[in-house]
């Protein structure tokens, strides 16, 4: 009874065809009957397969074409379709062909052991974990390029990070080396800062200065300007001055020059001689004042004179008479000590000796009496000599200019007074004399000169005469001439002065900005008319201040300025030099840092990479570990099965899966024998055992293998008939135990029939 | 002391996708911490937009203007290289950006609170630093802003080239701190006694950007000192990397999940190698409706190779169960080693093969 539908559409040899297996089934055909067809279909139908994978690109495509290959196996219990088992499981595990019992194997990998890729097969999915890890431990230990190591790129970039470093050391070394040179740099942008600020401030002094000076110079100008146009006015003054007094000819004025001149001279010694003559005359009449002065004095001593000469002569009389008559007059010291005594005698009263004195006294004054007024001579009072003195000189004071006190009545000193008197007469006489004689030198001079002016006159006149002859018409007046001429040449003077003084204004100015100038200063001078004018004279003093202090700041500034172009010189240098190294610089190692750090993020990526390798090999190793353990154990049902296939008991070893050299086999007189050298049927036997053990061990954990269908292709055509039975009760016990999907093929009717005797519930299919 | 918020790279962008209200959003806590802090004054430094479309379209730039004047503060801001005012770029100089914001142009010298601010506007080459113009420091402190890549500075993220900073440049002009844009993940540098300083973007603009969001507060007193602000309410980018071929994935992405702020971008990477008929579309299609609306914005990416007939082979599928039953914890590095190495297995079977 069959337990599953196999059914097959337009696949190969078969059309709409539906074949029942069983738990077991045995196919018999002959060659080319379909087995192979059979043994594909049923592949087809349990395997889950891509088109990339062998059994479609090795089996179904070249032999059934590209079509949709519509095949499968349903359970007849609920009609579902069977699972479909991994390709490779299918491949390796589940088909067995005498002819490829181990090729199969050896196909998994030309690389790896059939053991290793056995194993692999069976707990890795057909992949050696060892060869993950050792490439993962390649990639670690040495990573290159063709091992597709991130750490080889990784280490790659590295070295290109440490040349960067090397390269950023440079950059950074040659900013060092500029630290110094931006150190003095720094240095002078300082000094050159602080000049600079006194510079500004200078410029700012300055020109606030200027700007007031322009002001103030506007101004000035202005008036400048005023001053200017004045002078126009003048200009044309003159010049229509000039236009008038024109016309003359070169030589006529050339010779009216001449004549003028002398005009001038003669003019010139005329009023010299006038001069002089004036003055002689005023000497002249100084002189006669004089001497009418001097002669009106002269008359009074005339007259002392001859009433001294008379006097004298009266005197002389007078003395011969006194003499001649004699007598004298009482001493002088009598009359004092008369009344010395007497007045000494009051004091200490009349008394004694006192009243001798006084007694003496009185006799001494009444005999100085006596005698003074001619008592007791004999002589008439008229003869008294001094009595005539008196008289003489009283009637000298009397007809004299001068009244002169007699100092005495003496003789000689009338006589001496008398002869003084006469003196000075004589020498007033002679000082006239002495004027009359300057008087008649002067009115000689006087009379000279006179004639001289008379003359020179005479001279002028002529020269009048000769230069009207030469005056041009309508000019009769020569002094207005030649005023005219001297006019002409001040005019002429004045006008170049201002013609000079106007080209220079004008040249400063500009006829532009003249005209702007007067229209701002227009406006300015209103303003200034409104000022006070202390204001205005306070602004003059400033602005000598601002001129004072203008030239010490342009001054200083000139310095400044001139410290400062050379420090900006310098400075100008090394800026240029340091910024461009300094930009260059910077701008490499921006461009540096960003390399690398694009250099470190794809590093960081590798790295990150790589540990995620790690990661896989750390959980490969584990996987490797596990599946190690599994295949240990797996050894014992190896054994097992082997024994079992061999008829006697042998122990097999495994000393490692690199090789099945590593897989020995000891029988029971204790040879050991590496499996690969055994007999290919000891051999043959060694890997069906293998095979049993393995699908045992799978079907054991996985519950849901046992759908799969193990398809057995003459798997015992090589062995005796005695392996052959054992094989079959094997293979039945392993049915039994496992309840797994048996499909047997064979072209041959005794290899059926010895299946059926050991499997009595096949299904029988004969194609 | 005066106090600056130092941030940059926002890219705004207008209409490409559900970034445009959530970049405006980001601009928003932004200016809300100015208010906060207590800050002097803003600076902004570089790509605040991301193209040229996103400034030009006028009903977005409006909204962004909005925010803006609702700064209490200054807001400096220099273009980046996302902001190149040459060419097609230069319309940003004219671009009405409020109020409060003053567009640098050219390198030039800001003074704001006693301190001197070298703003350096993104350039390709800055070759012509010393003709700037600037003059000397006066000032007790002279920090600078920039856009561009610093020389030694090393970063993990996807940065296209800009215009290389040089010491150099901020050596000439004095500057001792220099605040700079371009970078999106914060950090600090220094070279040649100039610190450098990147306050990262303020928000997750590029997939790789997983940090924690925030800017950088900047105190100038008698010294200078920087304190990185976190924004946890700006959400961060989650990546988590999945193995595809795990038909669990979906439960262990669930797990993952647990956790993440409901502003966190999340991008689900399948990696690895993935079954022919394993209809993985399907799967995402049935995971993304349960994870959007919990998250600003859930992706997924398949990075995978077909399985083949990998497991067909038994010992594949050891290896396989093996692998899974050694499934380490999300999110390490040996969890990436993990997720490849199936893939190595491939690569390593294809060379058995051969």
């Amino acid at each position: 009874m069959s337990d599953f539908t196999l059914t097959i559409s337009e696949f190969g040899k078969f059309r709409q065809q539906s074949f029942g297996l069983g738990r077991v089934t045995v196919v018999h055909g002959a060659n080319e009957a379909g087995k192979t067809t059979l043994i594909d279909a049923i592949m087809r139908a349990s395997t889950r397969f891509t088109k990339k994978q062998s059994l479609y690109t090795d089996v179904l495509r070249p032999r059934y074409g590209e079509g949709p290959l519509p095949v499968r196996i349903t359970r007849n219990s609920d009609g579902g379709e069977v699972m479909q088992q991994e390709h490779d499981w299918v491949r390796d595990l589940l088909v067995v062909r005498a002819s490829e019992l181990d090729i199969a194997l050896r196909n998994a990998s030309v690389e790896v052991s059939w053991l290793e890729a056995l194993r692999g097969r069976l707990f890795t999915g057909g992949v050696n974990p060892q060869s993950i890890i050792d490439r993962v431990d390649a990639m670690r230990a040495k990573p290159q390029a063709g091992n597709g190591s991130p750490l080889f790129e990784s280490n790659r970039i590295d070295k290109q990070l440490r040349e960067i470093e090397i390269k950023l050391e440079g950059v950074r070394r040659e900013l060092a080396a500029q630290s110094g040179r931006l150190k003095k740099k720094d240095e002078l942008s300082s000094a050159a800062g602080r000049l600079s600020e006194e510079r500004g401030e200078l410029d700012r002094r300055v020109l606030e200065i200027e700007q007031r000076l322009v002001l103030q110079k506007t101004l000035s100008e202005r008036r400048l300007v005023k001053e200017a146009r004045d002078r126009l006015g003048v200009r044309e003054q003159l010049g229509r001055e000039l236009a008038l007094n024109s016309g003359l000819s070169d030589a006529t004025s050339s010779e009216i020059r001449e004549l003028e001149a002398g005009l001038r001279v003669a003019q010139t010694h005329l009023a010299t001689r006038e001069e002089d003559l004036a003055r002689r005359r005023a000497e002249l009449q100084e002189l006669r004042v004089r001497i009418e002065h001097e002669e009106s004095g002269l008359s009074p001593l005339r007259a002392d004179r001859d009433a001294a000469i008379r006097t004298d002569a009266e005197l002389s009389a007078l003395v011969s008479e006194s003499l001649a008559r004699g007598g004298a007059r009482a001493p002088v010291w009598m009359p004092i000590v008369g009344a010395a005594l007497l007045f000494g005698a009051l004091a200490v009263g009349m008394n004694g000796l006192a009243g001798v004195a006084a007694l003496l006294g009185v006799v001494l004054l009444v005999i100085t009496f006596v005698r003074r007024a001619g008592f007791g001579a004999s002589q008439p009072r008229a003869n008294d000599p001094a009595l005539r003195i008196r008289t003489l000189v009283r009637i000298y004071n009397q007809s004299a200019r001068q009244s002169v006190d007699c100092p005495d009545s003496s003789f000689e000193s009338a006589q001496d007074f008398l002869r003084r008197v006469i003196e000075k007469c004589k020498a007033a006489e002679a000082s006239i004399e002495k004027l009359r004689l300057s008087v008649e030198s002067a009115s000689s001079d006087a009379a000279r000169l006179e004639r001289e002016l008379s003359e020179a006159e005479k001279t002028r006149a002529d020269s009048a005469r000769k230069l009207s002859g030469l005056l041009p018409p309508g000019i009769a007046d020569s002094r207005i001439y030649a005023e005219a001429l001297l006019r002409q040449a001040e005019v002429r003077q004045r006008l170049n002065r201002l013609e000079s003084e106007l080209a220079s204004s004008m040249g400063h100015f500009g006829a532009g900005t003249l005209e702007a100038l007067r229209a701002a200063v227009d406006d300015r001078m209103l303003e200034i008319l409104r000022d006070p004018i202390e204001g205005e004279a306070a602004s003059l003093q400033q602005l000598q201040v601002w001129e004072r202090e203008l030239a010490g700041l342009r001054a200083r500034r000139q310095e400044v300025s001139l410290r400062l172009q050379e420090s900006e010189r310098e400075l100008a240098v090394q800026d240029r030099e340091i910024q461009i190294l300094i930009e260059r610089e910077a701008r490499q190692q921006v461009a540096l840092e960003r390399e690398a750090h694009a250099l470190r993020s794809r590093r960081d990526a590798l790295v990150l990479q790589m540990d995620s390798y790690v990661l896989l090999r750390e959980i490969v190793a584990e996987i490797d570990q596990d599946s190690g353990q599994k295949f240990a154990v797996l050894g014992e049902s190896i054994e097992e099965y082997f024994n079992a296939l061999v008829g006697e008991a042998r122990t097999i070893r495994f000393s490692g899966l690199s090789s099945i050299e590593e897989a020995t086999c000891t029988d029971r007189a204790g040879r050991v024998s590496a499996v690969g050298q055994l007999s290919s049927g000891t051999r043959d036997a060694f890997i069906f055992a293998a095979r049993l053990a393995f699908l045992k061990k799978i079907l054991t954990e996985e519950d849901t293998r046992r759908d799969a269908f193990l398809i057995l292709d003459d798997p015992f055509v090589l062995l005796d008939p005695a392996r052959t039975d054992r094989a079959l009760r094997v293979l039945q016990g392993f049915q039994k135990e496992l309840g797994m999907n048996l499909v047997y093929l064979t072209k041959s009717s005794e290899a059926r029939d010895a299946f059926a005797a050991v499997f009595d519930d096949a299904v029988r299919i004969e194609l | 002391m005066a106090r600056f918020l130092h941030t940059g790279d926002l890219h705004l962008k207008a209409a490409r996708n559900d970034d445009s209200d959530y970049s405006l959003e980001c601009l928003e806590a932004i200016v809300g911490q100015a208010s906060r802090l207590a800050v002097d004054a803003l600076l902004f430094c570089g790509d605040v937009f991301d193209r040229e479309e996103d400034y030009a379209d006028s009903g977005f730039l409006s909204r962004a203007v909005a925010i803006l004047d609702r700064c209490p503060v200054p807001i400096y801001y220099i273009p980046g290289n996302h902001e190149d005012l040459t060419g097609r770029f230069a319309r940003l100089k004219n671009a009405e950006l409020g109020s409060r914001v003053r567009l640098v142009t050219n390198p030039s010298l800001i003074v704001h609170s006693e301190v001197e601010i070298l703003a350096v506007p993104h350039a390709p080459s800055y070759e012509s630093f010393a003709a700037w113009g600037i003059g000397a420091r006066s000032a007790r402190h002279r920090i600078a802003i920039a856009h561009g890549e610093i020389p030694g500075y090393q970063f993990e993220g996807d940065e296209e080239h800009a215009g290389v900073l040089n010491p150099a440049i901020f050596l000439h002009h004095g500057v001792s701190h220099v605040f700079l844009g371009h970078i999106h993940v914060a950090g600090s540098l220094e070279l040649s006694g100039v610190h450098f300083h990147y306050s990262g973007s303020p928000r997750p603009v590029r997939s790789k950007e997983t940090e924690v969001r925030g800017f950088n507060l900047v105190e100038v007193g008698e010294s200078i000192r920087i304190t990185r602000v976190e924004l946890p309410e700006i959400g961060v980018m989650r990546r988590l990397n999945v193995a595809a071929i795990d038909p669990s994935w979906p439960a262990e992405l669930e797990a993952q999940i647990q956790g993440f702020g409901p502003k966190d971008r999340i991008k689900v990477i399948l990696e690895g190698l993935v079954a022919e008929d394993m209809n993985l579309d399907a799967m995402i299609q049935s995971v993304l409706p349960k994870l959007e609306g919990r998250f600003r914005r859930v992706e997924f990416e398949k990075r995978v190779e077909p399985l083949e007939d990998l497991l067909q082979n038994p010992f594949y599928r050891r290896i396989y169960d093996a692998w899974l039953a050694r499934r380490p914890q999300a999110g390490g590095r040996e969890h990436e080693v993990w997720i490849r190495m199936l893939n190595q297995l491939k690569t390593l079977k294809k060379e058995l093969r051969k």
